[in-house]
């Protein structure tokens, strides 16, 4: 009956008016931020976010869920139509999707791209709604000790599974950090680090701070290199549904798209990227004749976009139970949150079921008004593609400057946004990974309070962090990741975020 | 040092050290248990040691030749300023000035001076951004913008 009970709580939320409406919005706004290529889901969460301090939390978590998971089925048609990924977790589709558009079969790519979409979202949904209970009570049983084993183990993942260097992924988590301790210590009351700047006594907000570091920053870069000519594919976009035969070739990698990419999405820094490149490989690998693949298969479309959104879906769950944010764009969706007064984590299922069912039921309908809006609508996608980079950079400057401004209606923020512009901007030439940084800077407080309140039990002994089992199998497996690379480097294999860059 | 690696290394080091300096200011432990200063210090210390990972490498390939320049052309640190300067202008600005003629300004500067284009045109987009961004912020949506000299 529980299971009944939250289905129908779930969707008498999802289907009020306004839930709806702004759900819609998420999805319209998201999809948008797909196809254009140059504006991350990351940054485009500011354009809504202005709009969700006036809302009640559970409306204004629907409609950046659906901006967030809008964005993987936009994602695909750049790459399909224009060999260029609209989003990063899309990168893979190019391979066989602009092959098969090159072919005269753009209709089936895209329309396999969102039905198989459409079916790994469901398929996350449904296993959001079978598994965050359990867990969540699971989690329940965690005190501080497990709970700094638990942020410990998420930030050694980011890192472990960034695309570049694992030294410099694991810099910025470090930075991270740091920059999470500036501002009031919340045990003793006493400011740190803040060099006497009233703004930012009370610490860094995270809406500036990702803002620039990943809305400014890429502009800047973007502004630098000449603007490429697109070639949008000219062709009549007929027949969007793919044969019988399309379809059988395609259950299989939509089927193993869906489990891999969830499972994937559950761990931090996994997710729709690292899911899509996984899809592929083992796609290939399962295929009688490999090599068609990159020639215009649509196993190869169909398996990777699966993956993606069903990873999507995925992430929502350590962020939903846990309070551990899987990527940046549901780090800033939990700092949305908190602004509301409402802290992601285990109690979240208890305190406030609107605000967990709602999401929940919302998925369900957000996939499918994006099947509807990306497939009927798909011409309407491929002429936004022709807006120039000129006409759409000041855009994202004027909602990056709104965004950081209304957070906290002070001009200060946005000079802060600015500096983590100047600085995601350097990062980026050096090399360095902005995701880490984020993410590690919005568990800082918690890892530190828990941290802190942990040695408080232990009278001052570390060994708390060890002795406790689930605590202690969290920092093992931390510890074999960092260790990992060097092991990995001896016997000559390559860890699975280095894999992803190649 | 040419290198990219052995400079942005170094400089993280130190900033691994200001807040090992700033921590063990803030004290390391109180009454038995960690204080302010406990975490801070630790990961300070933890960022230099991992700072040196990258440090050392680079040091021992020692290369000398970069690879590209640091900006692709030589028209990019131009606008990297332009456009940097715009968005300062653009905060210090909107108090004085108001969100409605700050953003008309600040559009119809930065689409014109990053790619030359007609400036009636420009006029109009800014014109028609500002106001439709004011209408759906300030007027639908109730957002507290500044309202400056002018009231709007």
């Amino acid at each position: 009956m529980d299971f009944a009970n939250n289905f129908y709580l779930a969707f008498q939320v999802a289907l009020e008016p306004m839930n709806l409406f702004l759900c819609f919005l998420g999805c319209l706004v998201g999809t948008f931020v797909g196809v254009l290529p140059g504006l991350g889901p990351a940054a485009s969460i500011s354009l809504l976010l202005p709009i969700t301090f006036k809302l009640p939390p559970e409306s204004a978590i629907i409609m950046l869920g659906g901006l967030y998971y809008g964005t993987m089925y936009g994602g695909s048609t750049t790459s399909i139509l224009i060999n260029v990924p609209g989003e990063a977790a899309s990168v893979v589709t190019c391979l066989d999707g602009y092959r098969m558009a090159l072919k005269g079969r753009a209709g089936p790519a895209l329309g396999i791209a969102a039905f198989g979409s459409f079916i790994a979202g469901t398929f996350g949904t449904i296993m959001i709604m079978i598994l965050a209970p359990p867990l969540a009570g699971f989690a329940l049983k965690f005190g501080p000790p497990e709970f700094v084993g638990l942020v410990f183990l998420g930030l050694t993942m980011v890192t472990y599974l960034s695309s570049g260097s694992m030294a410099k992924a694991l810099m910025m988590a470090i930075t991270g950090l740091l920059i999470s301790y500036i501002g009031t210590d919340i045990v003793t009351g006493r400011e740190r680090f803040t060099l006497g700047i009233a703004t930012i006594a009370g610490g860094f907000d995270i809406v500036p701070i990702a803002m620039g570091l990943f809305g400014i920053s890429e502009v800047l870069l973007n502004l630098e290199r000449p603007e490429s000519a697109r070639d949008v594919f000219q062709t009549k976009l007929r027949n969007l549904l793919p044969t019988r035969q399309d379809w059988r070739d395609s259950s299989g990698p939509i089927a193993r798209g869906s489990v891999l990419g969830f499972l994937l999405g559950l761990i931090p820094g996994g997710g729709g990227l690292i899911a899509s490149f996984i899809s592929y490989a083992v796609e290939k690998k399962v295929a009688k004749h490999p090599e068609t693949f990159g020639t215009g298969d649509i196993r190869g479309v169909a398996g990777p976009e699966s993956a993606n959104n069903a990873g999507a879906q995925g992430a929502f769950i350590p962020m939903l139970t846990l309070g551990i944010p899987c990527n940046v764009v549901l780090a800033i969706l939990m700092g949305a949150l908190m602004i509301h007064g409402v802290t992601p984590g285990p109690r979240l299922l208890e305190e406030h079921p609107r605000i967990f069912w709602g999401v929940v039921g919302s998925m369900y309908i957000g996939n499918s008004m994006l099947l509807l809006l990306n497939l009927p609508l798909i011409g309407m996608w491929v002429r936004l593609l022709k807006i120039p980079y000129s006409i759409l950079f000041p855009f994202i400057f004027l909602f990056c400057l709104i965004g950081a401004y209304t957070v906290g209606n002070n001009v200060q923020d946005v000079y802060i946004m600015i500096l983590f512009g100047i600085l995601g901007y350097l990062m980026k030439k050096y090399d360095y990974e902005p995701a880490p940084l984020v993410l590690a800077f919005v568990l800082g407080p918690m890892f530190e309070n828990a941290f802190r309140q942990s040695l408080i039990i232990s009278g001052g002994s570390p060994t708390i962090f060890i002795t406790r089992p689930i605590a202690g199998v969290f920092a093992v497996l931390s510890f074999v990741l960092l260790i990992s690379p060097l092991a990995l480097r001896i016997i000559g294999k390559k860890r699975p975020g280095l894999a992803v860059k190649e | 040092m040419k290198n990219r690696d052995l400079m942005s290394s170094v400089i993280w080091m130190v900033m691994g050290g200001l807040f090992v300096v700033g921590a063990l200011q803030q004290g390391l432990m109180r009454r038995g248990v960690p204080g302010p200063g406990f975490l801070p210090f630790f990961s300070g210390l933890a960022l230099i040691f991992v700072s040196l990972f990258v440090f050392l490498p680079a040091l021992i390939r020692g290369e000398k030749a970069e690879v590209g320049n640091f900006f692709p052309e030589r028209d990019s640190f131009r606008k990297l300023l332009l456009a940097l300067a715009a968005l300062v202008a653009f905060g210090v600005a909107m108090e004085y000035a108001g969100y409605l003629l700050t953003t008309f300004l600040f559009m119809f500067f930065v689409v014109r001076i990053m790619e030359p284009k007609g400036w009636k045109i420009v006029a109009v987009l800014a014109f028609l951004t500002a106001a439709l961004s004011y209408l759906l912020f300030v007027v639908l949506l109730e957002v507290q913008l500044p309202r400056g000299w002018f009231g709007f």
